[in-house]
């Protein structure tokens, strides 16, 4: 009898165990943890600290879009109010996610809505479980803009005003002389039109003879074919529609710690905004150039005063993580492509400058482009007036040409080099230049000759004046051309102890319209990356 | 066993004994005395139920070199806690003051932060030797179990004139276990959720004249865990989606052995103390950001050669030495590193070598009595490492401190001057002063002022340049002081229902050159003097045992630490925690608890840019003797055999303590204990 008691005691107590110990809770039966983003007067703030992307978008309404970077979200913005607040007036979703069982069985964002999550057909197609990381933002239309991002290398569609991703149609030519679709592994078949949200940046780049950043020659890769030198693109970086194009360049980052590149390149896709969604495909004459040197990063569309569509590609030049004088390893460069002829045709040297990862900022009489620095406290220059020859790159020369004097018969268009860039103040209470190595972007006004460069390092604008002749053939002073007209002071340095408050300023825009007269709030909106990621405005011209 | 009995002298007696120990008086004879004064039961049985908070005093369980000081000292037996399924971090949480960090589930890391403090900056020693290393300035209590000690010892407010550098939130000191006049065999098994099983064996006995203990404990969990997704609110507005997720590569594998052995030598005691820790698990990374392939591996052993013996200049002199090595190896590989970059696989070993000398002497003068204290100390630790240069560092410190009482110990004053220097880096003069007054037997009024340092640690000045971090040689070490006052106010009243006690501390402190990694460049993390802190807060304990069955404690910590640039809440430190813990049932032989733990909003970010809400969890354990009850005939088993079970978390509710670290929901865990 005794036993028995014990028997059933011991029994009820096992299945208690069991069945506690099979009750594990997952933590939803509460409400959901919630992490809240405080604004400041001036700053809208979000999480994962430096926004990696940050536009106005067009149509003139006061609006923006910016990309809060972990966990990623696109965050459409008005910028009418002070601070900045959300277009949204509904939860903005992340991206789709799926359980993906051959990468740890976690959910995994299928950003491209192909129904695969990105890591798993990353793992499929050889490349590991690779998710994307979120790069640049370029707007295309009102309600869309593209995404660039790395590591699953693509460029997504997005509506900045939901957050939702936006669907485009993708064809992939059929194979010819230029095109193989071999090489563009993450796309549909060809002759099969699929509706995707992203398109992919991965392919593979055949040349023989080419070098990496570090001068090791490049042989066959393994994600590509066995019997071709080549490389397969990666670190998606800057983009832009241009007509009916969509222009993107990859950085072909190797290894960080190094400083390794390969050769940089920029894809061509045409894009159709004819259907509906738009129609996107590899231009099939040649989808891919190499451009002059190594690390393009950014890509803005300009226009010639012919009507001639160009992009300017701002190749930064490999550069090393860390601080100092020495992080620029290699030459910057603008390269000139010319859209309709798919080629690069001409690039404007600019020695070790070390360009910013903004794109070119051009005045509103399309004289002067102006970019910032990566690595220092200034800005570099050119003569947009050296592509107004409607010939350019439609002789003989062997392309691209040299604009930089060099090339007889073909204008000098460099204005600030590496080697005499425009210096920016520094701020008298800012960080050491041997702590803190700065970056600077550069934002130029359409309505007048002004403009504001950031500085990472000091949180200051500098407000630019810019003196540029009516005669577009008159030759440009440096010394007169772009003055700093003030510094202003808008965010902490980065000084030690500043920890807390808003800095690490970094692309900057000037809100269009006249300040004042189209809109009463801030006419500057800049991103800061620390303490938390933000959009604050600022009023340069409207006190 | 010998339980302190609550009583009006209580807290005096206590404190007294306390001093006893530190100064080395325990001489055989007292031994003895301590022996016969066990529990016939052993220790399977609980003191007295009026003591929840009570220290139980063992033989010699003060280690050598009493490392405790300040005004504000709490202690707390691990026995009875471990029969309930708790860990040390549910020890340590639930000291006023003591805020726990975890980043994860059982078996994952977590960190200590004492009255606003970062974990570096509350050093934690074994049996008074120092167990954090140098490498990082902390310690990874994850890598111990609770099992192999016997007690945990926190004193909060600087203590930096005893333990030296770091000590500017408090101290920690974990007491090993020692053997008493009666053999003891202590085996639990545990099993919970997520796959977790945990055993260990520890024995204590005395042959001869030889005090001899080994514990051994080994844990396993698969620990993966389903968690609910935090949502960020921007503007009110939320994003994201607040998804359950599972949280994976939370293995973990644990192994932790301790052996001592004393013997008495020329009337004092000569004693080894072995600790051995390996550890080897999954590092899941942030819940954005999961490492799915993360790995460390930890090897660490803690060696010390205490000696202790009388000094006959004066009747009640005592030297003291102990002799220690600390070693930590740890490896860290993944390779599948954040954006596809270079796979990480990195090395470091750190030695810590100590000899630690004192001599106390007694004296009686201007009608008090006085305690005299000298103490010197050597360091040398040196760090080696596959990514970098070896780097080693020397340092040595002198001490005096004098404890002198009045009036039978009502009023005592403790001032103390510590000299420090370390390698490379100025000489620190550390003073600080201790009061404590008994007007009546019922309060006792206390207060202290101190200052502290901490030197930077290796990874703070030599972490190798990799481009996007580095260390910083030109680190200044953190200056602090701090200031407490406070008040322990015990129920003058014989009545079972008025047996209770209250017990706040306002404390104050600054700390100047506070180190914190920083962006200091557009791509560059280093570590930075991030200029000036202040901390104001108070603490308040309470304990009422209105019936020998029902015992209640609560505890409520407020901590305002602010940077000075932004006067915003210091990241990572609750405002405000408040723990309450009722303990139902004849303690030794059926126990039921309930525990309930607020913790304030959290900022998750500088200058209160993200802030995690206020939050409640639930925990409850039960736990029963089987020999108690006759009819199972289970006493072959051992003179105790305690079957417990404990939930965490039982409502379930989404909590975490810091932003990306998500912590599971509702668990349960079953513990079988036998005494022999």
């Amino acid at each position: 009898m005794r036993r028995a008691i014990r028997y059933r005691l011991g029994a009820s107590i096992g299945l208690v165990v069991a069945s506690l110990l099979a009750c594990e809770g997952d933590g939803s039966d509460g409400a959901a943890p919630r992490i809240d983003f405080a604004p400041t007067p001036d700053c809208i703030r979000f999480a994962g600290g430096f926004p990696s992307g940050f536009t106005t978008l067009p149509g003139g309404a006061g609006e923006a879009a910016v990309v809060q970077f972990i966990p990623t979200v696109v965050l459409g913005l008005s910028l009418d109010s002070e601070p900045p607040r959300l277009l949204s007036d509904s939860a903005i979703p992340e991206f789709p996610e799926l359980v993906c069982s051959r990468c740890g069985g976690l959910l995994r964002v299928d950003s491209d809505s192909d129904g695969i999550a990105d890591a798993c057909r990353s793992d499929e197609l050889g490349f590991s479980c690779l998710s994307p990381v979120a790069g640049s933002l370029f707007a295309l239309e009102p309600t869309r803009v593209a995404l660039s991002t790395s590591s699953y290398e693509q460029l997504l569609f997005i509506d900045p005003r939901d957050g939702m991703l936006q669907p485009v149609e993708l064809e992939t030519p059929a194979p010819g002389a230029s095109f193989d679709p071999a090489d563009w592994p993450f796309w549909p078949p060809s002759g099969i039109p699929t509706i995707r949200s992203g398109l992919s940046t991965r392919a593979c780049v055949y040349a023989d003879g080419l070098l990496d950043s570090l001068g090791d020659p490049i042989g066959p890769n393994r994600f590509c074919s066995p019997d071709r030198n080549g490389f397969v693109t990666r670190f998606t970086a800057g983009a832009a529609r241009i007509g009916d194009h969509l222009l993107v360049a990859t950085s072909n980052l190797i290894r960080s710690s190094r400083a390794q590149f390969a050769p940089g390149t920029l894809l061509l896709f045409e894009y159709d905004t004819g259907s509906d969604p738009p129609r996107v495909r590899p231009r099939a004459d040649g989808p891919i150039l190499l451009t002059s040197g190594y690390n393009p990063t950014t890509v803005t569309p300009y226009t010639t005063p012919s009507g001639r569509a160009l992009a300017l590609i701002g190749v930064s030049g490999s550069i090393a993580l860390g601080t100092g004088p020495d992080l620029v390893r290699t030459d910057s460069a603008i390269d000139v492509v010319d859209v309709a002829m798919g080629r690069l045709i001409a690039t404007i040297p600019l020695g070790r400058a070390g360009l910013g990862f903004s794109p070119i900022a051009i005045d509103s009489n399309r004289r002067v482009g102006l970019i910032g620095a990566a690595t220092r406290r200034a800005l570099f220059g050119i003569d947009l007036a050296a592509l107004d020859d409607p010939l350019l790159g439609l002789g003989p020369e062997a392309l691209p040409i040299r604009l930089d004097g060099s090339v007889s018969g073909y204008p000098d268009a460099r204005l600030y080099s590496g080697d005499s860039p425009l210096p920016l103040p520094k701020r008298s209470t800012g960080p050491p230049d041997s702590q803190c190595t700065t970056q600077t972007s550069v934002a130029l006004s359409q309505i007048g000759p002004s403009g504001v460069a950031s500085d990472f390092c000091d949180g200051t604008l500098s407000i630019l004046h810019l003196d540029l002749p009516a005669d577009r053939t008159a030759s440009l002073d440096p010394g007169t051309a772009v003055t700093i007209e003030r510094l202003q002071a808008v965010t902490a340095p980065l000084v030690d102890d500043a920890t807390g408050l808003v800095r690490a300023i970094d692309r900057v825009v000037i809100r269009p319209g006249r300040p004042g007269v189209d809109f009463d709030g801030p006419d500057v909106h800049f991103t800061a990356g620390l303490p938390e990621g933000a959009v604050c405005g600022v009023r340069i011209r409207n006190p | 066993m010998f339980p302190i009995r609550k009583g009006r002298a209580r807290l005096l007696g206590q404190a007294a004994l306390a001093l006893f120990w530190s100064l080395g008086l325990a001489t055989p004879a007292l031994h003895a005395a301590r022996g016969e004064a066990e529990s016939p039961e052993g220790s399977g049985t609980f003191p007295d139920p009026g003591s929840i908070e009570e220290i139980v005093v063992h033989g010699e369980a003060r280690p050598t070199m009493d490392v405790l000081a300040g005004a504000s000292i709490s202690r707390v037996g691990t026995d009875e806690r471990l029969i309930e399924g708790a860990r040390i971090d549910d020890l340590l949480a639930e000291m006023p003051g003591v805020q726990i960090r975890r980043f994860g589930g059982v078996g994952e890391r977590f960190e200590i932060s004492i009255r606003g403090s970062r974990p570096e900056q509350v050093p934690v020693f074994l049996d008074g030797v120092r167990l954090d290393t140098s490498l990082t300035g902390r310690s990874d209590l994850s890598t111990l179990c609770l099992d192999v000690l016997q007690e945990i010892q926190v004193t909060r407010g600087a203590g930096a004139a005893r333990a030296g550098s770091g000590a500017i939130g408090g101290v920690v000191n974990l007491v090993t276990r020692n053997a008493k006049a009666r053999p003891e065999t202590r085996l639990r098994v545990s099993a919970g959720s997520f796959g977790s099983i945990e055993g260990s064996l520890r024995h204590a006995r005395r042959i001869d004249e030889w005090s001899v203990s080994g514990s051994y404990c080994g844990f396993h969990t698969d620990g993966d865990y389903r968690f609910q997704r935090a949502r960020q609110f921007i503007g009110g507005l939320p994003t994201g989606s607040a998804r359950v997720e599972k949280r994976v590569n939370n293995e973990s594998d644990r192994h932790t052995g301790l052996f001592r052995i004393g013997h008495p030598i020329g009337g004092g005691r000569v004693r080894l103390t072995q600790l051995v820790s390996h550890l080897d698990r999954g590092l899941p990374g942030l819940e954005t950001n999961p490492r799915t392939r993360a790995k460390e591996r930890n090897l660490s052993s803690l060696t010390s050669l205490g000696l202790e013996l009388p000094v006959s200049l004066l009747p009640s002199g005592e030297f003291e030495a102990v002799l220690s090595h600390r070693f930590e190896r740890n490896r860290f590989e993944d390779p599948l590193p954040f954006l596809a970059g270079d796979p990480i696989q990195t090395r470091t070993e750190v030695h810590g070598s100590a000899l630690r000398a004192r001599i106390g002497l007694g004296f009686d003068a201007l009608s008090g009595r006085h305690e005299l204290d000298l103490l010197t100390e050597a360091r040398l630790d040196l760090r080696q490492s596959n990514e970098t240069t070896s780097r080693s560092r020397a340092g040595i410190a002198l001490r005096l401190e004098l404890e002198s009482s009045w009036w039978g110990d009502r009023l005592r004053l403790s001032p103390s001057l510590r000299m420090e220097r370390f390698e490379g880096l100025d000489v620190e003069w550390i003073p600080g002063i201790v009061i404590r007054i008994e007007p009546l037997d019922w309060i006792v009024l206390r207060s202290a002022i101190a200052r502290s340092y901490r030197v930077p640690s290796f990874q703070e000045l030599y972490l190798p340049d990799k481009g996007f971090e580095r260390g910083n040689e030109d680190l200044l070490p953190e200056e602090a002081w701090s200031f407490e006052i406070g008040a322990t106010l015990e129920s003058p009243f014989a009545h079972p229902w008025l047996d209770g006690e209250v017990e706040a501390t306002w404390f104050a402190g600054e700390i100047e050159n506070g180190i914190a990694f920083q962006l200091i460049s557009s791509n560059v993390s280093a570590p930075v003097n991030t200029g000036r802190s202040q901390t104001r807060g108070y603490e308040i304990s309470l304990r009422w045992t209105p019936h020998p069955w029902i015992r209640t404690t609560a505890t409520r910590t407020v901590t305002r630490a602010k940077l000075e640039s932004t006067h915003e809440q210091v990241v990572g430190v609750a405002v405000s925690q408040t723990d309450f813990r009722i303990e139902l049932g004849p303690r030794d032989r059926l126990k039921i608890v309930g525990e309930l733990h607020y913790t304030g909003r959290l900022p998750v970010s500088q200058n209160g840019a993200a802030v995690l809400p206020s939050r409640i969890a639930y925990d409850a354990s039960a736990s029963i003797d089987l020999t108690r009850f006759p009819f199972l005939h289970l006493e072959r088993f051992g003179r105790a055999l305690w079957l417990s079970v404990r939930g965490r978390n039982l409502g379930n509710a989404a909590i975490r303590d810091s932003r990306s670290f998500p912590r599971p929901g509702r668990n349960f865990s079953v513990a079988l204990e036998s005494v022999f």
